[in-house]
């Protein structure tokens, strides 16, 4: 029997399984008190049965986060089947969608850009280059950008 | 001179014509058969001279009857003539053969003993000299049907020949019987008897084109049939087909194509008839073939006579007693033997040797060709090896590059990232050393991160495809410069830019060379109170060859070919930063669009920066555009430096 998990919902829903990518985008977020706004789930099945409200999320409560923060290379389901998932889901595909990844690889942008990524960050190696762009991409989709109206 | 008279003057003319031919023909090559049709139409020949020449009787009467005689004799010599003949291209029962020569004798003896003879005898004459014509015709008609070419048209004629003048005997028998019908058949038989020498005018003595337009359309057929290497057909198929056809050409029983092979050192059977028994790739070792082969002539065996005891298995097997041989030849090489085992000698070797070689050549031709193919196939194959290996390096650098990308830059992040975290946590507890430490550990791991990033762009711009549009160069150098603009803060940067041409490249692998290349001037040169950079192009008939100059720190040229190596470095990383990639990435983009690239310079005195790019098609655009440009000079002032733009 799967642990129920009776999260609230948050503004932000961060897909990362790397526990050190996850700590380091936090603290940046955290500059910005943005970081109680973040959900975190660890791979793409979780990210999907988040948004969908399935297995261990099904009493989780009811709507949409503003953004979700992708990655990549993730386990189980990979960062591009998530998107296309969302993408292609008519209640998720107003949700703003940003991969941000390690990879600089031209065939991941395309195929990001094809499937309707909103945004394709790739994570600066520089900490203050990779606070600032975590910063600014939390500031801008989840406080100035205006959200599509729930309907 | 009457129809009549005409008529028997042609058919005379015509019977000594083909007496002189075939006599010559057997001068030219003394052989059995040429001999039996030189005797056939001599003894003809020799009646029609004589009874020309008793149309005006001598004195002599006495002697006029003995002439008169010996052409009766030589008439009732012709069946006998004509069986010899056929004996020697077909075996004839002996029961025939017997009948013929008992006939002979007893129609002489009663022609010179009795000067006249009873009816009932001489129809009895008739009789056995049209059932020997008869029986020459069938036998020419079955050995016609058995052959191709110039032989089938030749043998065809001859029964027709030999039917024309067995049914003109026949008339003669029938106006002896019936007197009453003497009159009309002396006027068929005219025309009978003019037909059947025309007939065997073209059998046995055929002019020269007639002989070619036979031979024509026998190779016209061969070729529509040998067009199997041209249709994918494997060549074997193509040999089995030649030999089967080959068989039918001269009337053989088998045939078989022997060619060399150079493993075995040897002659092998490559395609046979049915007939022979052996499989192919056996070695052939018959002194016939032997020597044609290194004659490289064709050849004729007679087996009881010419053949060794090696030749006896296949011989005999088949029952073969002759055989011909033809070299298969090319220009370039000899490739084998064509083989026909035949019953008995050929009636008209000339043609079917000739009919053979013309076969052989053109199997020669279907063997080239095949060769071709096959060596074709091969290289294909072995090309589509490679590109299998090739894609699969490929891919495997795909995915290293791939894990470069992702797998090392995150350990890195976080490495640069823990370490700024640190040292906020520390914050003031961090005296001057820790402080320094921290600081180096961050410095490198932001290199290591650009030294990545780097090499990826390196690889990325090797293997990704290019997208060729037409590029204004002008505009391209105007823009990185543009770009440097904001990093130079204070230095007095004296820049000389020719007018540049439209090129066809991919835009974002040259915008990087221009980049690189417009870095290293300025990075190498800011020691210089006045920096200058000077960028143009001085166009050839096939190539554009751009250069970079500035008068920075130069390099030795000793060094020269430690440039463009991939970190390859001619100064110390604390005298110039940089990685060591860029002109490596230089050298790799303008490879790939075809140019070279290359450098000259003087320690102390400056460097120049040179690459190539080849002028395609749109050079007449090009041209145009530069003279549009030439009289737009004009200098762009930012931030304390100087452009000019010359034309």
């Amino acid at each position: 029997m799967e642990e129920l998990r009776l999260v609230e919902l948050k503004r932000i829903l961060l897909v990362e399984d790397d526990p050190m990518d996850m700590e380091l985008t936090l603290t940046a977020l955290e500059e910005k008190n943005l970081a109680n706004e973040v959900l975190v789930v660890h791979d793409g099945e979780e990210a999907l049965n988040f948004l969908y409200s399935r297995a261990s999320f099904r009493m989780r409560a009811p709507g949409n986060p503003v953004l979700i923060l992708l990655d990549l290379k993730l386990p189980k389901v990979d960062g591009l089947e998530v998107l296309r998932q969302i993408k292609s889901d008519e209640t998720l595909r107003t949700i703003p969608v940003v991969m941000l990844t390690s990879s600089r690889e031209e065939q991941d942008v395309v195929d990001s850009y094809k499937l309707g990524v909103n945004a394709y960050v790739v994570k600066p190696i520089d900490f203050h280059d990779f606070l600032s762009a975590v910063k600014e991409i939390g500031l801008f989709w989840a406080v100035i950008n205006e959200p599509p109206p729930v309907r | 001179m009457t129809l009549n008279e005409f008529l028997i003057l042609i058919t005379q003319v015509t019977l000594v014509l083909i007496a002189v031919l075939t006599f010559a023909n057997y001068i030219r090559h003394r052989e059995q058969t040429r001999l039996d049709i030189a005797l056939l139409f001599g003894a003809l020949a020799y009646i029609v001279f004589i009874q020309r020449l008793l149309l005006n009787p001598g004195p002599n009467a006495e002697l006029n009857r003995w002439l008169g005689l010996t052409t009766q004799l030589a008439l009732i010599a012709h069946p006998y003539l004509l069986l010899r003949l056929v004996l020697d291209f077909r075996p004839v029962p002996a029961g025939v053969w017997w009948f013929a020569i008992i006939g002979l004798v007893v129609s002489w003896v009663l022609l010179v003993f009795f000067p006249s003879l009873p009816l009932p005898i001489t129809v009895t004459f008739v009789a056995y000299f049209v059932f020997v014509e008869l029986y020459a015709a069938v036998a020419f008609v079955r050995g016609a049907m058995m052959t191709a070419g110039v032989s089938h048209w030749r043998l065809t004629l001859a029964a027709s020949g030999s039917g024309l003048l067995a049914l003109l005997v026949l008339g003669i028998g029938v106006a002896l019987v019936f007197p009453w019908s003497a009159p009309l058949v002396d006027t068929i038989n005219q025309f009978v008897g003019l037909f059947a020498v025309l007939a065997y005018y073209a059998g046995f003595a055929p002019p020269f084109w007639l002989r070619r337009y036979w031979q024509l359309s026998e190779m016209q057929r061969f070729l529509r049939q040998t067009v199997g290497p041209w249709t994918g057909e494997p060549i074997a198929a193509t040999l089995d087909r030649l030999c089967q056809m080959t068989m039918q050409a001269v009337g053989g029983i088998a045939a078989m194509v022997v060619l060399w092979d150079d493993e075995a050192d040897h002659l092998l059977i490559r395609a046979s008839t049915d007939a022979v028994s052996l499989p192919t790739g056996r070695r052939v070792d018959s002194e016939v073939v032997r020597r044609s082969w290194q004659t490289k002539t064709p050849l004729m065996g007679h087996i009881p006579t010419e053949f060794t005891a090696e030749e006896a298995p296949i011989a005999v097997s088949l029952g073969a007693q002759a055989t011909m041989v033809v070299p298969i030849l090319s220009q370039e090489r000899a490739w084998g033997i064509l083989q026909v085992f035949n019953w008995r000698k050929s009636l008209f070797p000339t043609d079917d040797i000739n009919l053979l070689t013309l076969f052989a050549e053109q199997t020669a031709i279907a063997l080239g060709y095949a060769t071709l193919v096959s060596q074709q196939q091969t290289l294909i194959q072995k090309l589509s090896w490679r590109t299998q290996q090739l894609e699969a390096a490929y891919s495997e650098l795909e995915s290293f590059s791939y894990s470069v990308s992702h797998d090392l830059r995150a350990p890195l992040r976080h490495v640069s990232g823990y370490m700024e975290l640190l040292q906020k946590y520390l914050a003031e507890s961090l005296d001057e050393k820790a402080s320094r430490y921290i600081k180096i550990s961050l410095d490198e791991a932001r290199r290591m991160g650009i030294l990545i990033d780097d090499l990826l762009a390196f690889s990325r711009f090797g293997r990704t495809e290019i997208h060729w549009t037409e590029v204004d160069f002008d505009h391209l150098v105007r823009e990185v410069v543009a770009g440097f603009e904001p990093e130079l803060n204070e230095r007095q940067v004296q820049w000389h830019i020719h007018a540049l041409p439209m090129v066809c490249v991919d835009r974002s692998m040259l915008r990087l060379v221009w980049s690189n290349l417009i870095s290293n001037a300025l990075k190498f040169s800011r020691e210089r109170a006045q920096t200058e950079i000077e960028i143009g192009v001085t166009s050839g008939e096939t190539a554009h060859t751009f250069f970079v100059r500035d008068n920075g720190t130069g390099f030795d040229m000793q060094y020269v070919g430690q440039l463009f190596g991939v970190f390859q470095r001619l100064h110390k990383v604390a005298e110039f930063e940089g990685t060591g990639i860029g002109l490596a990435t230089v050298r790799r983009v303008v490879q790939r669009h075809g140019g070279q690239s290359w450098a000259e310079g003087k320690e102390g005195e400056g460097a120049t920066f040179y690459f190539t790019l080849p002028i395609a098609g749109a050079e007449t655009a090009v041209a145009a555009h530069a003279g549009a440009r030439r009289n737009e000079d004009g200098g762009v002032k930012a931030g304390g430096t100087q452009t000019d733009f010359i034309g």
